[in-house]
């Protein structure tokens, strides 16, 4: 018995170890929310406490009252809270100019040139070029939601819980500080141009760049007062109430994330016609060494009760799939089918561990 | 979360500093028995950092009796979760491949494989026990498992290893 409490004992002390301060306010700052640098310095872990983020969020919200989108520019009175000490912000920006980039960031090779896949883990690491000052990355704890972050060149990797959708849907703009005291506002609302109201009613409007793959817009502005310290500004809008189901996309599309907030686009080497129920709260890529080879997607809160799901999931494919019972899966799963036509297949497999998932990858060679 | 006021701030500000210093303290605790349960492809911390998120997201370390125990539950379930999702993608990779060859991870001869081929929570039960000196009972309420299942689970992990010791002898 000594052997296995030595083995044991060798294995809780396993590495690699990782300063634990950094980890629990990595954690914290998750958990809450709130803004936090992916990367420790020297001088010790580089994250921002939530009062100083939460009185960022105020200060930008007491300077920026509306925000909206489209060419009209309505502006309606603040919804601020009062008293809040001005910022200082004075419009730069007027019409249909926006200022340069003031810094851009440099070539860095966490940079994928396509749509970065969610990653299984603790943090991003896969980051896509939206702007030339602004990187985005996406990545899922593993429970079934997902964060978003960002990083210009004053922001380090500052990341939140995923509420970015349309307005329609709930969600709203975005606003990230970058270099030259700009404000760069992404959005997945339609429109030419965003339109921001500050406290003292002048509304200012720039135009908005449409990256042709994420179909993600955004629009630069200058307003003096927000610099390097206020970090990631705030979300203007509401918290998300409208539920996933109503911002999935319809039977026949593959949305590339978990929610409506990703990009529609998918890499090219992924089925793009396969239809999936809306149900899912969580769809991963699985990768093998970094390249992504198949979809998995898994509802996390409901179990699978059986197969009727399964029956019920299975009768969205057309008369061109062929359906094969597969049972040489794990026990776990009662319940597995493969569905195949040509090109793809899509593996279904329902759980006795309150898990149902759909495995999607190229069919394989006949 | 809405802030409305400086006093919601600091209450705020304070309820994640009292967190923070509690999984401090925890700390090396949940770390050994994170590097214990996870997959060989999970970095310990990383594991630790998982479970305090989802802990922390849904309670203060503070409203939970015993934190230890309950964060210790959340990694065992979260190191299941990840120990069936590299099975899923080496299962994926088989087909994808078209191959035999079942392992997405390098393995490297170790006396630990064994412990290794155990279930997380196989592992959990027997490192509590063994090194941790925790009676049975004991582990039953820190896992919430029943008494007779980790009895149970005990046993049959206890003989796979004997068999595998034997073996090697």
């Amino acid at each position: 018995m000594n052997v296995i409490a030595d083995q044991l004992d060798r294995l809780a002390e396993r590495g690699p170890h990782a300063d634990p301060g950094l980890v629990v306010a990595r954690a914290t700052s998750i958990a809450t929310g709130t803004v936090v640098a992916d990367t420790p310095t020297p001088e010790g872990p580089r994250r921002r406490p939530i009062l100083v983020a939460a009185a960022a969020a105020l200060i930008v919200g007491g300077g920026i009252a509306v925000l909206a989108n489209g060419p009209t520019g309505n502006t309606p009175a603040s919804s601020t809270p009062t008293g809040i000490p001005r910022t200082g912000t004075a419009p730069d920006v007027d019409g249909a100019t926006a200022p340069e980039p003031a810094a851009v960031l440099p070539d860095l090779p966490d940079v994928s040139d396509v749509v970065p896949p969610t990653v299984v883990g603790t943090g991003p690491t896969d980051w896509y070029r939206l702007q030339p000052d602004l990187d985005v990355a996406w990545y899922s704890p593993n429970d079934g939601t997902s964060m978003l972050c960002f990083r210009t060149p004053v922001l380090d990797a500052a990341c939140q819980p995923d509420e970015f959708r349309p307005s329609e849907f709930g969600g709203g703009p975005i606003g990230v500080t970058t270099a030259g005291d700009q404000l760069l506002v992404i959005t997945l609302d339609p429109g030419n141009t965003v339109t921001l109201t500050l406290d003292d009613g002048t509304a200012v409007t720039a135009p908005l760049a449409r990256d042709p793959q994420t179909d993600w817009g955004t629009a630069r502005f200058h307003l003096r007062g927000i610099g390097a310290a206020t970090g990631l500004a705030a979300t203007y809008a509401p918290a998300a109430t409208t539920p996933m189901q109503n911002t999935t996309a319809p039977a026949g599309q593959l949305r590339a994330g978990t929610t409506a907030t990703r990009p529609s686009i998918v890499p090219e080497d992924f089925p793009t016609d396969v239809p999936r129920p809306d149900t899912f709260g969580s769809m991963q890529t699985m990768s093998d060494d970094g390249v992504p080879i198949g979809w998995e997607f898994i509802d996390p809160t409901k179990p699978a009760n059986g197969i009727d799901r399964c029956t019920e999931y299975a009768g969205d494919f057309d008369d061109t799939w062929t359906s094969t019972p597969d049972t040489d899966e794990s026990p776990s799963m009662p319940y597995a089918q493969i569905l195949t036509n040509a090109e793809w297949q899509v593996g279904i497999y329902c759980t006795d561990l309150d898990e149902y998932l759909v495995q999607v990858m190229h069919a394989p060679p006949s | 979360m809405s802030l409305d006021s400086v006093e919601d701030i600091t209450d705020v500000w304070d309820r994640v500093a009292a967190d923070e210093a509690a999984a401090l303290a925890l700390y090396p605790v949940l770390r050994r028995f994170a590097a214990v349960v996870a997959p060989a492809e999970i970095a310990p911390d990383d594991l630790v950092q998982e479970a305090l998120v989802a802990t922390l997201r849904r309670h203060s370390l503070a409203s939970l009796d015993d934190p230890a125990a309950y964060i210790r539950r959340v990694m065992l379930n979260l190191a299941a979760n990840h120990r069936r999702r590299f099975a899923r993608t080496r299962r994926a990779l088989t087909r994808w491949r078209g191959d035999a060859n079942d392992s997405a991870v390098d393995v490297y001869p170790s006396d630990l494989a064994d412990l290794a081929a155990l279930r997380p929570v196989e592992r959990a039960v027997l490192f509590l026990h063994h090194v941790e000196a925790m009676p049975f009972d004991t582990i039953s309420d820190c896992l919430a498992l029943p008494a007779s299942t980790v009895r149970q689970i005990a046993t049959r992990a206890r003989r796979q290893l004997r068999a595998h010791l034997e073996e090697d002898q």
